[in-house]
């Protein structure tokens, strides 16, 4: 039962399943994969539409209005300088995203690449390649990414290219691992044994079986960058004011935890709430790409 | 008569699935005696790992939601967690499948037994700190002294060294001494009955005969009771002393193990002893079972194996068949025993030597058969002619008496492998490199249309060969000709040359790509060569027909299909491109037995209708005799013997080829056989002379100096110093003529 | 032995990199820092004699091979130059504040482990119970808050409302408490996962069911033969979250305005004092590249299977 072989000549009685019926599956049987999906699909709602919502402007400045505590005109209060908080939330979910995604997307396609050259073609190479990703992760990601910024000068534009340069190794990696393992697979041999070149084995074989960890980890990785993004706007280095950024709003409350709780409380929960619906999100894809958890089952 | 050991009454396991519960176990009742071995029989999927799992009180995530297992006239299904615990503690042990995970990788085995030991002397005392070994809490004398027993007991299950060895960590034994470790393990506990979970199933042949030999003497040393799950009727037939056979969590069949397997009754028993190769003739179909398992645990009445059976009724299918006790002792669950035993009778009166009831007219059918071949191959032995003409070896042309008549379609000619295994990167920067020789220097010759089998234990260099002939690895010394011409590797062959060979791996979970429907792993090879997609569809609907698939499989993904619907699919991508030569490597021994019986009726088919010449690499000598018309037999990366199958299976003319042939448990057997001692030594140092003389019971000082070179001994080439008296040796059981 | 030799030459090599890196980085700045540091330093602008003057004292029009391997070769001596704006030596200047990092980056792995670890095997034994799924979620939201953000709520409730820590500073147990719980939630969450999901995998493991099947009670079962199993990739990720802890402490500092290599760096960012820069970076990866090594190489001394000198994979 539990044996290695295990060979049921059953009719299998599923049909054609896709990934894509898998993950609804995963959605109807795991409440919070369901939470997860729900979070970031009404973030990029509010990302999109919200900003045509709101009757405030973002960057207008209404001293008088300063400081007033959450109310029906200001849902979530106004800041020191009389902008409407929500407003500003509603901008900066924008630029969250915007750079999640951005930052995600240079990550993914230069450590896929790495991560396939140097497992596909070996050797020195390999070698050569993998020590480049040593000492990329040799640094304490945020503190290279601070001085990358720093040096760069201070703007979001920057901050992106600060945290694209920082995090790709770990994908490489990831990719370099997966290939090694299905390159020894009996299948990618039978390819060869057609005499195969190596780009249509990498396309056919390779990069399908070996993605589905980076989808997994691109997912999580999303939350990681929307934190990593509001840190540095925290420590200066990112977004500068008056750009509605949730770390820069976060810092600018600073000098008012006892007498206005909403400006640092609100940034922090919208950032947390973000994280939690990509790693929600994340979660629930490993549980669908992950063939271990299905091997689970035919363990039975 | 007193009251068994242990019995098993009624039992039902289930497992909680998302489609709804499954019952691994649906109904299994049997009993084990004192002192006595049985033998749980049944394909994967029959419930009988639940079933031993059940009765250890590990069923867990199941559930036992049925049923009595009493044990020593206590009932476990309702005893609470603590008189379960105590009972494995101190009256039954249980050896798992796969020594590799059943062994605690972080402690070393001394520790492992002395634990055992432990609980076995204080079973309900257990504190974590004194099994932690915390210093001023645990009991360092009583521990020593433990370690000191455990030194016994590994002697005792045949660990050489054990002194030595005790302070090792799993990961440093080879699997067959991590299985013996294992076994001393569940010997500490001095149990009343040993649970045997396919304990050889994951070890080479003779290491399997030798653990199968300790597991007997144990049994005769100290009366235990051992239950021994396998899916080998073999291992039953040597081992056993009562068979209890299993379908769909259910028993179909029991009673003393010579008597079931010679006069099976039910259906399935038949079934099931049929599909084995040694039963039927070389090269014809084997009988198979219709269909396939089915989901275990439809716990719907009727009995289980209905929608297989062929002589099953309406009845058959709706309600619980009955339990028939044919003779005192036996039980047949069967409710048409009647009608199996009158096609039987039907069947021997027209003289087929089917299965029959109480003599061995088939050991006496297939004894004829075997020397009419014999008889046969000396013939075309001396005229040269035929399709056991072969034999030229470029390297010994002067034993060889053959002419080489024509071109063969395949040659391997001194062909070499040597690995770079050097363990450090240091070490290869000083230039001590270790080279491990996985094959040396091989040379023979395939003609089109024949079969050739290449046999030999884990670590012969066998799928290294293959590799090479097949172009994925180059070899070191020597070359592969194809119809006369050099081949190299696959990215120096020729789109025409790559075309002529297919290739069938092991394992067809591993060998189809996850991703990709039928139709696109069949498309591939058509898609390199530039097909047409008319073409290509063409092409694939026809493949799909050859190997016995239907065109609604095309759209299904790996996951989707069954082992041996798998194994079909990578058969038919060998033969896309119509090769004149497929390599099987291991084609079968991923799969079921009676699924084996299928996939090689399906080669032996494939062959007849395209004409295909087959390179069989297998561990599995029922599996090559049944289909090889030769066979070469390799230690070492050497080749020991080769010769025509007949001749070969025949009489043995190397001590190597005799041992292989001792190890295999078979039916006929009574456990007599003398397995080989000692491990494989490691290829990356190679004993000098015979490479085999570390092993042999035939080795004098000469192999230990000298290399023999092949000798020509009744049609076979044996590589022995005193490959005569390997023939003259009376030949062991199996092939020994049972005459009346 | 040759493994370790391989590892710590693989180090070398890494450090090499990290160095060439850090200088490159900081040499690759657009502007003339020269001039940058003397308008800072005077408050106007200086002619352009002052500033040939000022980089022909800091050794700025050396060529840059040469200023790279001045600076390597010092480093290599402790000395990683002086800062720019004070005659203070960069080395004595990370001294002073690496003190206070350590302590902070301690304290917190602390607070994580004495955290997750018996979360974590609660949670793997009594999977699908509402222990589980408390810590799970409770997980979740510990690795999705910003740690600033946590550090702001703990500072409003326990410093501001509850008056039992201070809200800023350093020295003393006090002020310890809260940055290192700030700083220790998110990485006890990550490890709280990883138990619970090292503890799962083991526990399905066939040695599992052996031990069971000897008689032993399911309390030694776990934590004599799962846990040790279980641990032995908790340990590896552990040791790689001393980069976390790092990046985290430069945030943290800020936060809580502790003194530390975080505010040094962040200072010295913003004046754009190179050579701050560059010894901070330098400490934090050397640290990170050797706290790797170390637990590379205990990895092997726990896990048996892993030998010393046998080479990877």
């Amino acid at each position: 039962m539990s044996g290695t072989n295990a060979d049921t000549e059953t009719e299998a009685s599923v049909s054609t399943q896709s990934t894509w019926r898998d993950f609804l599956d995963e959605i109807r049987y795991n409440p919070l994969t369901l939470a997860g999906t729900l979070i970031v699909a009404f973030l990029f709602a509010v990302a999109i539409v919200g900003p045509v919502l709101t009757p405030y402007d973002p960057t207008s400045q209404d001293l008088a209005n300063g400081l007033q505590p959450p109310s029906l005109a200001h849902p979530f209060g106004t800041d020191q300088l009389g902008r409407d908080m929500l407003t500003r939330i509603v901008y900066g979910a924008r630029f969250s995203l915007g750079i999640a995604i951005a930052v995600t997307s240079i990550r993914v396609v230069l450590g896929t690449t790495v991560g396939l050259v140097a497992g596909y073609v070996g050797g020195w190479v390999d070698e050569f390649l993998m020590r480049l990703v040593d000492i990329q992760l040799a640094f304490p990601g945020l503190i290279l990414a601070l001085v990358i910024a720093g040096v760069l000068g201070p703007s979001l534009r920057n901050v992106m290219i600060a945290l694209a340069i920082v995090g790709w190794a770990t994908y490489a990696r990831v990719v370099r691992g997966n290939v090694l393992s299905v390159k020894e697979r009996d299948y990618v041999a039978a390819s060869r044994l057609l005499g195969t070149p190596p780009r249509r084995i990498t396309k056919r074989h390779l990069l399908p079986n070996a993605i589905n960890p980076v989808i997994v980890l691109a997912t999580l990785n999303l939350g990681t960058v929307v934190l990593a993004t509001a840190g540095l706007s925290f420590l200066g280095l990112g977004a500068q004011p008056p750009t509605p950024e949730w770390g820069t709003m976060l810092a600018s409350g600073r000098n008012h935890l006892r007498d206005a709780w909403w400006i640092v409380n609100i940034p922090g929960v919208a950032i947390m709430l973000t994280v939690l619906g990509f790693n929600l999100l994340g979660d629930g894809l490993r549980d669908t790409l992950d063939p271990k958890q299905q091997s689970r089952l035919e363990e039975i | 008569m007193s009251d068994p050991l242990l019995s098993v009454e009624n039992l039902h396991t289930q497992f909680r699935t998302p489609e709804g519960p499954v019952n691994a176990v649906n109904g299994a009742t049997f009993t084990v005696e004192a002192g006595e071995i049985v033998g749980l029989v049944g394909e994967s999927g029959s419930g009988k790992s639940v079933t031993a799992r059940s009765i250890m009180g590990l069923e867990s995530p199941g559930e036992i939601v049925e049923g009595d297992i009493v044990f020593d006239s206590v009932d476990l299904t309702e005893a609470p967690e603590a008189t379960r615990r105590r009972a494995r503690g101190t009256s039954m042990s249980m050896v798992f499948q796969d020594p590799n995970t059943s062994l605690n990788p972080v402690f070393d085995v001394g520790e492992q037994i002395a634990e055992s030991l432990k609980i076995h002397e204080s079973p309900d005392s257990q504190s974590l700190l004194d099994y932690l070994h915390v210093p001023l809490v645990s009991d360092r004398r009583e521990w020593q002294e433990h370690r000191k027993r455990a030194i016994e007991l590994m002697e005792q299950v045949g660990i050489a060294d054990a002194d030595d060895r005790v302070g090792h960590y799993p990961h440093e034994f080879s699997g067959g001494m991590r299985q013996r470790a294992m076994l001393a393990i569940a010997l500490a506990a001095q149990p009343e009955l040993l649970i045997a979970d396919e304990p050889t199933t994951a070890l080479d042949t003779t290491t399997q005969a030798r653990i199968l030999d300790r597991i007997r003497d144990l049994r005769d040393a100290f009366d235990t009771a051992v239950l021994l799950i396998t899916h080998d009727l073999g291992v039953v037939a040597e081992t056993c002393d009562r068979v209890v056979v299993l379908y769909g969590g259910e028993v179909m069949e029991s009673g003393p193990v010579e008597r079931v397997l010679s006069d099976p009754q039910h259906p399935y028993t038949q079934g099931l002893l049929d599909c084995l190769p040694r039963r039927s003739d070389r090269g014809s179909p084997l009988p198979a079972i219709e269909g396939s398992v089915l989901d275990s645990g439809n716990s719907t009445p009727g009995c289980p194996f209905a929608s297989r059976c062929e002589y099953a009724t309406e009845a058959c299918r709706v309600s619980d068949p009955p339990t028939i006790r044919p003779e005192r002792s036996r039980r047949v669950v069967c409710g048409e025993l009647d009608t199996v035993r009158q096609d039987a009778e039907s069947e021997r009166n027209a003289a087929q030597p089917r299965v029959d009831g109480g003599d061995r007219s088939i050991e006496r059918a297939s004894q004829e058969r075997h020397e009419a071949d014999v008889q046969t191959s000396g013939t075309i032995g001396k005229d040269g002619t035929g399709r056991a003409s072969g034999w030229e070896n470029p390297e010994s042309r002067s034993d060889d008496t053959t002419v080489e008549s024509e071109t063969p379609l395949l040659e391997i000619d001194g062909v070499s492998k040597t690995f770079d295994v050097t363990g450090s990167r240091l070490e290869r920067v000083f230039g001590q490199r270790q080279l491990l020789g996985a094959v040396d220097e091989i040379s023979f010759r395939i003609d089109a249309g024949e079969t050739v089998g290449l046999v030999g234990e884990s670590g012969s260099g066998k799928s290294t060969l293959a590799s090479v002939i097949a172009g994925l690895e180059s070899p070191t010394e020597g070359e592969v000709r194809f119809d006369g011409a050099t081949v190299g590797t696959v990215e120096e062959r020729t789109p025409e040359q790559l075309s002529e060979f297919g290739f069938v791996f092991q394992n067809p979970t591993e060998s189809l790509n996850p991703r990709m429907t039928v139709r696109e792993t069949l498309a591939e090879p058509l898609r390199e060569r530039n097909w047409e997609t008319e073409q290509q569809d063409r092409r694939i609907a026809e493949l799909l027909e050859l190997v016995g698939l239907s065109s609604k499989h095309a759209a299904r993904r790996p996951h989707e299909l069954s082992g041996g619907q798998l194994q079909r699919v990578a058969i038919a991508r060998a033969i896309a491109l119509e090769p004149s030569v497929v390599i099987l490597d291991e084609p079968v021994s991923a799969l079921d037995v009676s699924i084996q019986a299928k996939i090689l009726n399906l080669l032996l088919e494939l062959q007849e209708r395209l004409g295909l010449t087959y390179l069989v690499i297998s561990h599995d000598l029922e599996v090559v005799h049944h289909i090889a018309d030769r066979v070469l037999v390799m230690y070492l990366g050497k080749v020991m013997e080769r010769g025509p199958a007949n001749a070969l299976f025949e009489s043995p003319a190397h001590p190597y080829t005799e041992a292989l042939f001792e190890a295999i448990p078979t039916l006929e057997d009574d456990g007599t056989a003398q397995p080989l001692s000692g491990a494989i030594p490691s290829p990356v140092d190679p004993p000098d002379g015979c490479v085999f003389h570390t092993r042999c019971p035939m080795a004098e000082e000469q192999c230990r100096r000298e290399e023999p070179s092949f000798e020509t001994i009744a049609g076979s080439h044996s590589r022995c110093h005193f490959a005569e008296d390997v023939t003259e040796e009376p030949a062991e059981p199996t092939i020994e003529p049972d005459n009346p | 032995m040759s493994y370790v030799l391989y590892r710590l030459a693989t180090a070398v090599v890494v450090l090499f990199g990290v160095s060439l890196v850090t200088f490159g980085f900081v040499h690759a700045t657009p502007g003339d820092p020269a001039e940058t540091i003397l308008i800072e330093q005077t408050g106007q602008q200086p002619s352009s004699e002052a500033v040939e003057e000022f980089r022909e004292a800091e050794g700025m029009n050396d060529p840059v091979h040469h200023q790279y391997v001045d600076w390597v070769t010092g480093a290599v001596h402790g000395d990683l130059g002086q800062s720019y704006f004070s005659d203070a030596e960069v080395s004595s200047l990370i001294l002073d504040d690496l003190y206070n990092t350590l302590e902070l980056a301690v304290a917190s792995i602390l607070v994580a482990l004495v955290i997750a670890v018996p979360t974590g095997i609660a949670s793997a034994i009594h999977q699908g119970q509402p222990i589980d799924v408390t810590s799970q979620i409770g997980a979740l939201i510990g690795v999705s808050m910003p740690n600033f953000w946590l550090g702001y709520l703990l500072i409003i409730v326990f410093a501001l409302n509850l008056n039992m820590f201070p809200v800023a500073g350093s020295g003393g147990l006090e002020h310890l408490i809260l940055p290192a719980i700030a700083l220790g939630t998110g990485m006890a969450a990550i490890v709280t996962r990883l138990v619970r999901t090292s503890m799962l995998e083991v526990i399905d493991q066939e040695y599992i069911d052996t031990a069971r099947s000897k008689g032993l009670k399911e309390r030694i079962v776990v934590y004599k033969h799962a846990l040790r199993n279980a641990l032995i990739p908790v340990v590896t990720v552990v040791g790689l979250q001393l980069g976390f802890v790092l990046n985290g402490a430069v945030v943290i500092e800020i936060v809580f305005q502790r003194p530390g290599l975080g505010n040094l760096l962040v200072d010295a960012i913003f004046a754009r004092n190179y050579p701050v820069v560059q010894g901070v970076v330098l400490v934090a990866a050397v640290t990170f590249v050797v706290s790797n090594l170390l637990v590379d190489l205990s990895y092997r001394y726990l896990d048996p299977r892993i030998k010393l000198g046998e080479s990877q994979q």
